[in-house]
């Protein structure tokens, strides 16, 4: 393994989808489940809280919300194995720093939607600070 | 008793459309869709339907142009906004009003929504499919119906099991 490779996926890592959408977001507080489906595309981005500061994870999700250009809303916090335990697989890649695809989606719209509101059921949304 | 009996006539009038044809039955069916508007005009009646028939018309005129997710989402076209409000004239009276929202593939999302085990999403196309997927309690049901201008059955049931109608649960109590 190379230096640059991402290190293995552990089932306890919790996973930051960035917020970009505010309809993503109810009333109150909870998390919609077009957060987390990713069709048309076939992977679903997320960014790996190991071994990166709050701040730092929220100066990669301003990164991407800047290259849409997008509002940055929060991230949903979901763990690995709520993903898992959906028989979709995490793939880590080399760049940018900390992300990985999850993938493994079946490619109908329904059953894409069942999954992504297990997901939503379970993953925590937090508010982007004031500042970063 | 009598305002009960008559909202529930009303309730029971004012739940299916017509696929009648012929210059009478127009008519009459031109005259029934006039009522239900003048009902669901009713907030009580109509439970917010008239507010989310706005918030569809934002949702789709925001979502209108083809990359507005910035991430190359597809447009809301149209002919998904009239399936879309067709499919919320055609909801029973005193059935709770949903949440709207857009999609990347251009579909527009409505959403019962009571508790994360309790939740509904339909997703419609601009062909009239309609995409669901429901969490009641472990239970989770998923699918594709075509929408033919009446709510089919098994949508109308998981939004019976998500959000119960307080309207009638109201007029049953009193």
């Amino acid at each position: 393994m190379s230096t640059n490779d991402p290190s293995p996926i552990s089932d306890h890592e919790v996973l930051a989808r960035f917020i970009t959408q505010r309809n993503h977001i109810r009333g109150d507080n909870s998390l919609k489940p077009n957060a987390f489906i990713p069709h048309p595309w076939p992977n679903l981005s997320v960014t790996r809280h190991i071994g990166l500061a709050e701040a730092e994870l929220w100066k990669i999700g301003q990164e991407v919300a800047n290259t849409r250009p997008a509002t940055l809303y929060g991230r949903a916090d979901v763990t690995v194995d709520a993903i898992t335990s959906q028989s979709l697989n995490i793939v880590p890649t080399a760049t940018p720093r900390n992300h990985a695809n999850v993938t493994g989606w079946p490619p109908d719209k329904p059953s894409q939607k069942i999954i992504a509101q297990e997901i939503a059921a379970v993953a925590f949304f937090v508010a982007v600070p004031n500042a970063i | 008793m009598i305002l009960g009996m008559t909202a529930s006539a009303l309730l029971a009038l004012a739940s299916a459309p017509t696929r009648a044809s012929g210059e009478t039955a127009q008519y009459i069916a031109a005259q029934f869709g006039e009522g239900r508007r003048r009902l669901r005009s009713s907030y009580f009646l109509g439970l917010g339907i008239q507010t989310a028939a706005d918030e569809l018309l934002r949702v789709a005129d925001e979502c209108g142009t083809a990359n507005w997710d910035g991430y190359g989402a597809a447009p809301v076209k149209q002919d998904t906004y009239c399936q879309a409000q067709c499919f919320l004239d055609a909801l029973p009276l005193g059935i709770s009003a949903p949440s709207i929202g857009a999609e990347p593939d251009g579909h527009l999302t409505l959403e019962w929504h009571h508790s994360p085990r309790r939740t509904l999403s339909v997703s419609i196309s601009p062909e009239g499919d309609l995409h669901y997927a429901a969490l009641v309690g472990p239970s989770k049901m998923y699918g594709t119906e075509p929408f033919l201008g009446e709510v089919p059955k098994t949508i109308l049931d998981l939004i019976n099991r998500v959000k119960p109608e307080p309207t009638k649960m109201a007029l049953l109590a009193a």
